[in-house]
């Protein structure tokens, strides 16, 4: 069954640099050949990757070593470091405590979804940041870097709603102190060490139309 | 291919598997564009790019061995990127990989200076568009390399934006066949 309405917001989220690859699972064969039609003309722009992005993963990459060491505390020296890697420990994501496993999974694509109206553009300057709540859905606009997106406000610890603190420019959790970047990348739990890491937050899909800010809401 | 210069030799026994941190960062530095631009070069958006790019060096960071040369190493990462990339064309299309990667560009890829500015597929898209006709390379244009909305591009070419749509859909089946033939 085609439905070219679905191929459209599939398109648009891919025209706001959004993954449309969720989408792509309700699209029919031929439509989904012409999204990764879309997604290799799209692709031979030019992109560089971004900055908060390079230095997120670089540290990403830096923490694994400890959280190994941790670990093979229990296990006995080098031996157990090496015992522990086999059977999968510090395996970025079986390691992460998020009690929900839906939570902080990546981009929320509600399976009725509709585009909701939530601020106008003129509302969200570059640089600031504006709750909002679209149907079930509740998320906070981001304006950053010239572009803007839009990230779930439910922390990914035990899925309280979060503050956004203007000085440190982090979304705080009021529950358990949780702190989490504006991109929602996850960067600090009270009390732990930086090797125990939640999800990320969820992102919320966000296009403007008509000098106005959508996001995929249900 | 001087800027970095892995170490080759270990005056230390290796203790596990997972390389030494300050390889790992190396690595990170000198490969971190190339992976990017080329996973960023067949998803056309941020999210996808990131996450996948993020895979891939997760995994290196466990599994790649950094006492192999340079352009092993390259040879490895971009395997992983092509493996992680084709999962999730499965994940998600049920077409699989329906453009299938050409092996000569990623072998171009790898050892590319980060500096330089074509993307990998920035050639094969402008051949694929010149095969189609005038109508239909314009609306794909201005769309997908200029980032037009529906209602711009339907101005620029004199048209409804219904039309604009419909035209849209039609320029993506004809490239996606013309893709096809090409092969």
């Amino acid at each position: 069954m085609s439905d070219p309405d679905r191929l459209n917001e599939a398109l648009e989220a891919l025209l706001a640099d959004h993954s449309p690859s969720g989408m792509a699972q309700e699209l029919d064969t031929d439509e989904q050949k012409m999204l990764q039609m879309a997604q290799l003309l799209r692709g031979s722009r030019e992109s560089r990757p971004d900055d908060q992005f390079v230095e997120s993963l670089r540290s990403r990459l830096r923490e694994k070593p400890r959280r190994l060491s941790r670990r093979s505390a229990f296990l006995s020296g080098l031996g157990g470091l090496a015992a522990g890697l086999a059977a999968g420990f510090g395996l970025d994501r079986s390691t992460r405590p998020a009690p929900y496993p839906g939570l902080g999974a990546g981009a929320i694509w509600p399976a009725k979804g509709k585009w909701i109206r939530v601020a106008a553009v003129a509302e969200l300057p570059e640089g600031s940041v504006r709750p909002f709540q679209a149907g079930a859905l509740q998320g906070f606009l981001v304006h950053q870097n010239g572009s803007i997106h839009a990230v779930s406000r439910v922390c990914t610890h035990m899925g309280c709603s979060l503050d956004f603190r203007t000085q440190e420019q982090r979304f705080v959790c009021p529950c358990h102190g949780a702190e989490f970047d504006m991109r929602g990348g996850f960067r600090y739990y009270p009390g732990h060490q930086h090797s125990d890491r939640l999800a990320p937050l969820n992102r919320i899909v966000v296009r403007v139309k008509d000098a106005g800010i959508e996001v995929l809401g249900a | 291919m001087q800027d970095i210069a892995l170490p080759s030799a270990r005056t230390l026994p290796r203790s596990s598997l997972v390389p030494p941190q300050q390889d790992i960062d190396q690595v990170f530095a000198r490969y971190l564009d190339p992976v990017y631009r080329f996973l960023y070069s067949r998803l056309g958006n941020r999210e996808d790019a990131e996450d996948l790019t993020s895979e891939v060096f997760l995994k290196a960071s466990r599994q790649l061995n950094t006492d192999r040369g340079e352009a092993s190493i390259a040879q490895w990462l971009f395997t992983v990127a092509r493996t992680v990339l084709a999962d999730h064309w499965r994940r998600y299309y049920r077409t699989g990989a329906v453009l299938p990667l050409d092996e000569q560009q990623i072998e171009d890829v790898g050892p590319r200076p980060a500096s330089e500015t074509a993307s990998p597929s920035a050639e094969r898209v402008q051949k694929l568009l010149g095969a189609l006709p005038d109508r239909y390379r314009l609306v794909l244009e201005l769309r997908f390399l200029r980032g037009y909305s529906i209602q711009e591009t339907a101005r620029e070419m004199g048209i409804t934006p219904e039309n604009a749509k419909v035209m849209q859909h039609r320029a993506l089946a004809k490239a996606v066949q013309a893709d096809e033939v090409q092969e």
